[in-house]
């Protein structure tokens, strides 16, 4: 735990002091802000446009952020051969992976609360109220961000970075349109059809339902039963993901 | 006590997808003893880092066994005991030299005195005081080295595990380096010392191993490897006069800066010299007793290897 | 390495992890919190192609309505065939975001007021319940909202002048507690227009009563008070109406004493 502890609070210094992580968290507030001149365009519907443009800079950025990080912890380790003076300290791999794990979510977290706030202050100038539901949703969103991280570090202990990277898109475009596979199963005629439609809804994580959006945007209620479902649902699946990772990396030959 | 014990030790890399492996180790089997500083040795690809990632678990062995001080490589405990220097190391670049070896100690058992303590005992032994607070990504190739034997030091290891640790550094930082690891040899460490530069092998190692494309050569002291030397070569400061009396005893020698070189004289004749210079009130500079290179026998021994196979 | 133990463990732990997602899944597509009009109503998109498949990708939804509410807005400012465009581009917003209320609001008002005085004479009559479709679609998605129900009260009790179908909808906007006095003053004057006298001072008391200041209330208090019998006075209102009605080409209505006071 004490090796974990370490690797984790190093991961979050080099993280937060690479380039790409600060450019990144400035170009979401940057786009965040341009929100403004957007929303002079929409009449009467303001404060909806902003809401909306910013949850989904949040998420968009985020998703870079989640992808980057994860591609750019075990690869380079082990390209650079920093990961070698590691092994040969009293640290087991699965530590080792947690560590930079954990350091990775520390990150997210960190650029979603930055982020988040930046919007409540937004809102905050057009109304004069603070919308503190925004973090809620922005909370939920983190949840999918973290999945998405976990899937691609263990993706990337045996593939190339780019490989990596894409599955993580391609995940996310995939998770997306799970509510639409589950209403094709719904409305299934063919039993076939229906069992393997629910299938691949089991194979890949319903990632809208981590997306409160329009919840925030139209005044829609969330009860909090719905909140406390969709983050264990969002921890299953990082179990899985995250167990994946750590028997690939234990068995990965450096 | 043996704290390396290399058994039958087998890796082959095969294609992710399948198809025709690499031998990168063919059964090897060594022992290394406690105290003894051993060189690892041989032309690229002959299994030097596979056997060192083998003995880190970085790798793992399709067949054979390597302990360390009797335990499993993978055991906590034995990491506890071990250093490790990588060849032309990298290190996290948005540390200071302080701050790396501060999160090295992180992994062992060290009150915050004590870390502290070691990490200053080891930038003065580096030679690191001064640029204790430079960001890594300023340091130079010979900074890096010296901070990556600091590295492997941080928790006191009776094992060190050194890859090519002059490697690419100038001859004021090789021989820095150098002097350091005789610091440690004379501090009874346990050297695994891969490289390859044999006259740095051959100035600071107990024990060779030779490895060609897998398979152990040759194993054992220099003593034991490099054939007993038969010749010497003597420099002497003589008159013309005694010069021709030792080339009518058969001796040619080239003078050189005043002074008398005598190349290749039996091993048995050195005292008639010795007596011959004492009599016509000449100088004895020195007396080199030449002994085959460890770069020759290398070369010899590869060469009769590729030989064979052919 | 890894213990085999271990990873045994890891293996049951990822499996247990991953079979426990399809009854959360299945939990939370049960919970209150789950919307499905809006998977539903994308599933149907059948305009604005590009915009749906950026709605399934990656949860573009919401910024590709407010794209095309964008668009919509250029083409009202268009004007001519741009009024026209306008509709698909509508209709996909609501598609996309069922909760999008102004979008409801603007199709339904666009085709009862713009569309049907652009149409042809034959096709007036199907702008005009068209808006009242797009009213009614709005607030089945919408049910708790009362702007939806104002303006298709608004739509009868204005643009058809038939007050007998706006006043049970005035009466449900008027039963949310955000809507504004404004619809309790529509209820009450619907009321006076079908010479429900007595409703209509009823509502007007209730609208005092519930808030302290209410001029427009007391005045009408104060009159219905004067002229709550005088016959006179409501025939002239009555004939006032059917001037109004003849003005916009609506055929006029029976007195309300001698006409039926429920219609369909």
């Amino acid at each position: 735990m004490r090796a974990t502890k370490s690797i984790c609070l190093n991961m979050v210094g080099e993280a937060l002091s690479r380039l790409i992580f600060q450019l990144i968290l400035v170009f979401g507030i940057a786009f965040m802000i341009a929100g403004f001149c957007f929303t002079y365009l929409a009449p009467g519907e303001e404060v909806k446009m902003l809401k909306d443009l910013g949850l989904t800079v949040v998420a968009i950025f985020g998703l870079l952020l989640a992808i980057y990080l994860a591609v750019s912890t075990i690869g380079p380790e082990v390209e650079r051969r920093t990961i070698y003076c590691l092994m040969a300290k009293p640290v087991k791999r699965h530590w080792f992976y947690l560590g930079k794990f954990l350091g990775s979510m520390a990150i997210l977290a960190i650029s979603c609360l930055i982020m988040g706030l930046v919007l409540v202050f937004a809102l905050y100038l057009k109304e004069q109220a603070w919308n503190w539901a925004l973090l809620g949703a922005v909370s939920l969103t983190y949840i999918a961000l973290v999945v998405v991280n976990a899937l691609v570090m263990a993706i990337s202990t045996f593939a190339s970075p780019m490989l990596a990277t894409v599955a993580g898109f391609t995940f996310w475009g995939l998770g997306y349109t799970q509510s639409y596979v589950h209403q094709l199963a719904t409305h299934a005629d063919n039993p076939t059809s229906r069992v393997m439609l629910e299938i691949m809804g089991v194979l890949i994580p319903d990632l809208q339902r981590f997306d409160l959006r329009e919840a925030v945007v139209d005044l829609i209620h969330v009860p909090p039963s719905y909140v406390y479902l969709v983050t264990a649902y969002g921890l299953a699946y990082l179990v899985v993901m995250l167990a994946i990772g750590i028997i690939a990396f234990n068995q990965k030959q450096m | 006590m043996a704290v390396v014990e290399i058994e039958e030790l087998t890796k082959v890399y095969r294609p992710f997808l399948g198809g025709v492996g690499v031998l990168a180790l063919d059964k090897l089997s060594l022992t290394i003893e406690q105290g003894q500083t051993f060189g690892l040795v041989g032309p690229n690809g002959s299994g030097k880092t596979t056997t060192i990632k083998l003995l880190l678990g970085l790798l793992y062995p399709n067949r054979g066994k390597c302990r360390l001080f009797g335990r499993k490589v993978f055991d906590m405990q034995v990491k506890d005991r071990i250093g490790f220097m990588p060849e032309a190391p990298y290190f996290y670049d948005h540390l200071t030299g302080e701050q790396l070896l501060n999160y090295y100690a992180s992994f062992f058992k060290m009150s915050k005195t004590q870390r502290r303590e070691r990490v200053d005992e080891l930038l003065s032994m580096v030679g690191m005081q001064e640029r204790r607070k430079m960001l890594l990504r300023h340091y130079s190739r010979g900074m890096l080295q010296r901070i990556g034997l600091a590295q492997a030091m941080i928790n006191d290891p009776e094992l060190l595990i050194l890859d090519e640790p002059t490697s690419g550094l100038d001859p004021i930082g090789s021989y820095q380096i150098r002097n350091l690891i005789l610091e440690l040899k004379h501090l009874h460490k346990t050297i695994i010392l891969s490289s390859h530069l044999l006259g740095e092998v051959e100035h600071l190692c107990d024990q060779v191993g030779l490895l060609h494309r897998g398979k152990l050569l040759a194993c054992g002291t220099l003593g034991e490897l490099l054939p007993e030397a038969k010749q010497a070569h003597i420099c002497v400061q003589v008159s013309e006069a005694a010069q021709h009396e030792l080339e009518a005893m058969g001796f040619q020698g080239e003078r050189v800066d005043g002074l008398l070189q005598l190349a290749a004289v039996p091993v048995d004749q050195i005292g008639p010299v010795v007596d011959l210079v004492r009599k016509s009130g000449g100088e004895l500079y020195e007396i080199h007793r030449q002994r085959q290179s460890l770069e020759d026998f290398f070369v010899q021994t590869v060469r009769q290897k590729e030989v064979a196979s052919e | 390495m890894i213990e085999p133990n271990t990873r045994k463990l890891l293996i049951v732990i990822a499996l247990l992890a991953w079979i426990a997602s399809y009854p959360l899944l299945q939990a939370i597509y049960r919970n209150p919190g789950y919307h499905a009009e809006y998977t539903e109503a994308v599933m149907d998109v059948r305009a604005g192609g590009t915009e749906a498949i950026m709605a399934m990708l990656g949860g573009f939804r919401s910024i590709a309505a407010n794209m095309l509410w964008l668009k919509s807005d250029q083409y009202w400012h268009q004007g001519g065939a741009g009024w026209w465009r306008m509709l698909p581009v509508l209709r996909t917003i609501t598609r996309l975001d069922p909760h999008f209320i102004n979008a409801w609001d603007t199709l339904g008002w666009h085709c009862a007021y713009n569309l049907q005085s652009d149409a042809i004479p034959e096709d007036k009559p199907k702008w005009i319940q068209a808006g009242v479709d797009a009213f009614q679609d709005g607030i089945r998605a919408n049910p708790n909202r009362y702007e939806l129900y104002a303006s298709l009260a608004w739509l009868y009790h204005d643009r058809l002048k038939d007050y007998h179908q706006a006043i049970p909808v005035w009466q449900q906007v008027v039963g949310f507690k955000d809507a504004p006095l404004a619809s309790a003053h529509m209820l009450a004057h619907a009321y006076e227009r079908t010479w429900q006298i007595d409703k209509a001072v009823a509502v007007w008391k209730a609208c005092l009563a519930k808030h302290k200041y209410d001029p427009v209330a007391e005045s009408a208090i104060e009159w219905w008070a004067k002229h709550r019998n005088d016959k006179a006075y409501l025939i002239s209102l009555w004939q006032r109406e059917n001037k109004l009605r003849h003005g916009v080409g609506l055929p006029p209505i029976p007195r309300p004493d001698q006409a039926p006071a429920a219609r369909k």
